[in-house]
């Protein structure tokens, strides 16, 4: 045996124990090495993606359950796979989907519609009036979270025919048909409510709130048109958007479901494609709350509005995607008229003026209600209009909140100004107040009168077009100078895609559409 | 014995009352309203209050506490407010991989903490050991966000060797199983095996100058006789109470390594449910990380007590 060695070190006298050394250091180097070859050894990530034929979706928010409603961005990639509406949008126009025709009297009250026979839920269920009248009802109920559920409560829903329905309303109710559009018809005699059975051209193959969604193509699906070419449509849950993103050109994932503004230049450079919506049907805004301080007074919002830099956001902030607006419908909506941003600039030498008219001479102090989470292009956005704001006198405190105390904020006006985003601004012109942000009565963010409590009904009730667009024309001026909402921007719901990815679109409520989706090839 | 059991046991299960009180107190703190974050904008108030009824968010505080103590001695952990199904049904699908992940873990921070841990130990050469003892710092100190996100554009955007995130199950295919799990093992294996290189390290120079190792080697005791009955059972003591120690770090750390790897365990369910003020899985997913705490804490004391024959008798 060999005499031990003692070789002096920092703790002095030790024996080296050289074959132990090298047995350590060759155990730590082949394990090392092994994990390295197992890495190489079962191929390229690729394998990790799933097989051709199927398309995945890469997306930041977790899918909690597969109940669409409340209706929300994250729910779209999946909700028009499972399942199907009385009413599709197509080209700015209602087109039968569910329903197959339906015929409207009684000077917009009374809505006749007949259900196409023949179609079963995935769950073997007949699709037919009683279940479509159920399922209205339903809907009707405040606390089930459907949007428009306020519209359809004031509706007689009956089953007229094995295969037809009437709603009935005490006053016209023209976005009823856009409204119909989004609201998904659920199998409600499924066995557990919250994963209900629809009528869509996919079936559920597996499903984990936090892994995703995996989808088949359902073989039985009613239509040949809307037929699906890919056989499996997967949704992947990402953490954040970076590595959404890193997915994307890793080839883990197909497609990016609503990457941020900021990397739509980066993705394009990269060579992926960015599909939007065929028109911005929303915009980025500001909430005011109007109910307490100086922004009760409507020169202080209108400076507030005239304080931000639209041009420079747009540039900033949103991938070249954007347009700067002071409208409330976008550009693409029926409603809007060039005249409405006539005069929508950025003058901090008017906003002051208007700051001194409204009796705030010397400016004051607000709060920002921002997440970077719910709306991050606000969010980044938000020290620039703070500077601007500081040169008219105005000391606005960022508040970056996570999107519970965020939301929290807004509902309990715990705030001077709330960024967010609105959709659903180019169907109907009534669909715009269905949502609480519009609502005549006092809305989210605290403001009534008596001119907007009338305008709204007498906008919706009326039958002739022509007066009925010039009425929407005269509500949008009129927001435009109340400013309770500041829009900023017009706002499209983005993909990006790889480039083996062909025949996706957009709808404008934001749902994807997948029927002509081809990957590869 | 049975004293030291009993008395330990005791003080774990104090440990877990306090721990439920303050988990359950701490998140009601919290600002926001879970429910108003579930519902969205356009619930009407009436709406809200009727989803607040729903899951008793409208009874007194105690009154839910007792109730969720109730129930998980029931075995019932409540019901999520975000997808309205029991709370163990969210908590299941993440156990899974989770625990493949602390088990890959583990196997790299074993072969990393003893490698360079025993290799500069037992060196003749001050450089080497310098170098071993200076990565096990380097491995350490580096943030697992940071090297995991390196670790990503590396591996995954440059090379495309291996994915950027996600779990695949080893009954789905054991290949790709592999290849998911060796970028967020790796990643939290060697910080932590930095970490245990230098408590291995000091345990076995400790060891080696022994006088007890001299005696042997001095009675022509076997180098391999040396190192396995002397050397290393000796060594061993104070790395098993770091082990626990390092094991249950390994268990935090594992929630950030979840959330950079889109990996679906448990640390991914706690983040996504505090986002979203998910109460009651909030409130179980904490408990059974501070259970799995406490737990680890009485088998170190245990196996220590085992390995030093001196504890046991005292």
């Amino acid at each position: 045996m060999p005499p031990t060695r003692l070789t002096r070190s920092r703790q002095g006298l030790r024996p080296a124990d050289g074959r132990l050394a090298r047995v350590s250091a060759v155990a730590c180097l082949v394990g090392v090495v092994g994990l390295a070859l197992a890495a190489g050894a079962f191929g390229t990530s690729s394998a990790v993606r799933a097989a051709n034929g199927t398309f995945v979706v890469g997306q930041t928010a977790p899918i909690n359950n597969l109940l669409p409603f409340p209706f929300q961005q994250p729910n779209a990639t999946w909700d028009r796979a499972l399942f199907d509406s009385l009413i599709y949008w197509s080209n700015g126009q209602p087109a039968p989907e569910l329903a197959n025709r339906w015929k409207v009297s009684g000077g917009g009250t009374t809505y006749d519609f007949n259900i196409r026979p023949g179609v079963k839920f995935s769950d073997g269920h007949g699709l037919d009036s009683n279940s479509v009248v159920q399922m209205l009802k339903w809907a009707s109920v405040p606390s089930h979270l459907v949007t428009g559920a306020g519209l359809l409560a004031t509706a007689t829903i009956t089953r007229t025919g094995p295969y037809s329905l009437r709603l009935v309303f005490p006053s016209p109710a023209p976005q009823l048909l856009s409204l119909l559009a989004v609201i998904p018809i659920v199998d409600l005699a499924s066995p557990d409510i919250h994963a209900p059975a629809g009528t869509g051209p996919f079936l559920v193959k597996s499903f984990s709130p936090l892994s995703g969604l995996d989808l088949v193509r359902n073989p039985k699906y009613w239509s040949k048109k809307w037929f699906p070419k890919i056989s499996e449509y997967s949704i992947k849950v990402f953490p954040d958007n970076t590595s959404l993103v890193a997915a994307l050109h890793a080839g883990q994932i197909d497609a990016v479901a609503y990457p941020a503004f900021s990397q739509v230049p980066q993705l394009k450079k990269a060579g992926m494609t960015v599909v939007t919506s065929p028109q911005p049907p929303g915009n980025f805004m500001l909430r005011v709350n109007v109910t307490t301080g100086p922004l009760a007074n409507v020169y202080v919002r209108q400076a507030f509005s005239m304080a931000f830099d639209r041009a420079l956001f747009v540039k900033l902030e949103s991938g070249g995607l954007s347009t700067a607006t002071c409208s409330a419908y976008p550009p693409g909506s029926s409603v809007y008229t060039k005249a409405a941003d006539a005069g929508c600039k950025f003058d901090l030498a008017a906003a002051k003026a208007l700051l001194a008219k409204g009796g705030y001479p010397n400016g004051f102090s607000l709060t920002l209600n921002a997440s970077s989470e719910r709306q991050p292009e606000l969010t980044a956005f938000a020290p620039i209009y703070k500077q601007d704001l500081a040169k008219i006198g105005v000391d606005l405190t960022i508040q970056d909140n996570t999107t519970n105390l965020w939301l929290t904020n807004s509902i309990q006006r715990n705030y001077g100004v709330s960024a967010d985003w609105y959709p659903w601004a180019v169907f109907d012109p009534a669909l715009l107040f269905v949502s609480l942000t519009w609502w005549p009565q006092p809305n989210i963010q605290g403001f009534e009168s008596a001119t907007y409590g009338a305008l709204v009904p007498a906008a919706q009730a009326e039958t002739n077009s022509a007066k009925r667009l010039a009425l929407y024309r005269q509500l949008n001026t009129y927001l435009e100078q109340q400013e309770f909402v500041i829009p900023v921007a017009t706002r499209p719901y983005v993909f990006a895609l790889s480039p083996k990815v062909h025949g996706f679109s957009i709808d404008p409520f934001g749902m994807a559409s997948l029927s002509s989706v081809v990957v590869g090839g | 014995m049975a004293r030291f059991l009993i008395r330990r046991g005791a003080q774990s299960l104090i440990t877990l009352v306090v721990a439920s009180i303050a988990i359950f107190g701490v998140i009601r703190l919290a600002p926001g309203d879970p429910v108003r974050a579930y519902a969205g904008f356009d619930a009407t108030p009436a709406a809200i209050q009727t989803i607040r009824h729903q899951f008793g968010f409208d009874r007194p505080t105690v009154v839910q506490y007792l109730d969720w103590i109730g129930g998980l001695f029931r075995g019932n952990l409540g019901i999520s407010i975000t997808t309205h199904t029991s709370v163990w049904s969210v908590i299941r699908p993440a156990v899974t991989p989770t625990l493949m992940m602390m088990a890959g873990s583990i196997v790299v921070l074993l072969i990393v903490g003893f490698g360079i841990g025993v290799a500069a130990a037992a060196t003749s050469s001050r450089k080497i050991d310098a170098i071993l003892s200076g990565l096990a710092g380097l491995l350490t100190g580096a943030p697992v966000f940071w090297t995991g996100m390196l670790a990503i554009l590396l591996f995954a955007v440059s090379v495309h060797l291996l994915p950027v995130g996600g779990y695949v199950s080893p009954a789905t295919n054991l290949g790709d199983c592999i290849k998911s799990m060796l970028l967020p093992c790796s990643i939290l294996g060697l910080a932590l095996g930095g970490l245990l290189a230098r408590f291995v390290r000091t345990a076995f120079l400790d060891a080696l100058q022994a006088d007890y190792v001299r005696l042997a080697r001095a009675k022509g005791a076997s180098n391999a006789r040396v190192m396995t009955r002397h050397v290393t059972r000796n060594a061993l003591i104070p790395v098993v109470t770091v082990f626990g120690v390092i094991v249950a770090t390994l268990l935090g750390g594992s929630v950030v390594v979840e959330t950079v790897f889109a990996w679906p365990g448990m640390g991914r369910v706690m983040m996504g449910s505090v986002s979203a003020e998910d109460y009651p899985v909030v409130q179980a997913v904490l408990l059974m990380y501070v259970t799995s705490f406490i737990v680890l804490n009485f088998l170190t004391d245990i196996s220590y007590s085992v390995i030093d024959a001196r504890i046991k008798q005292s």
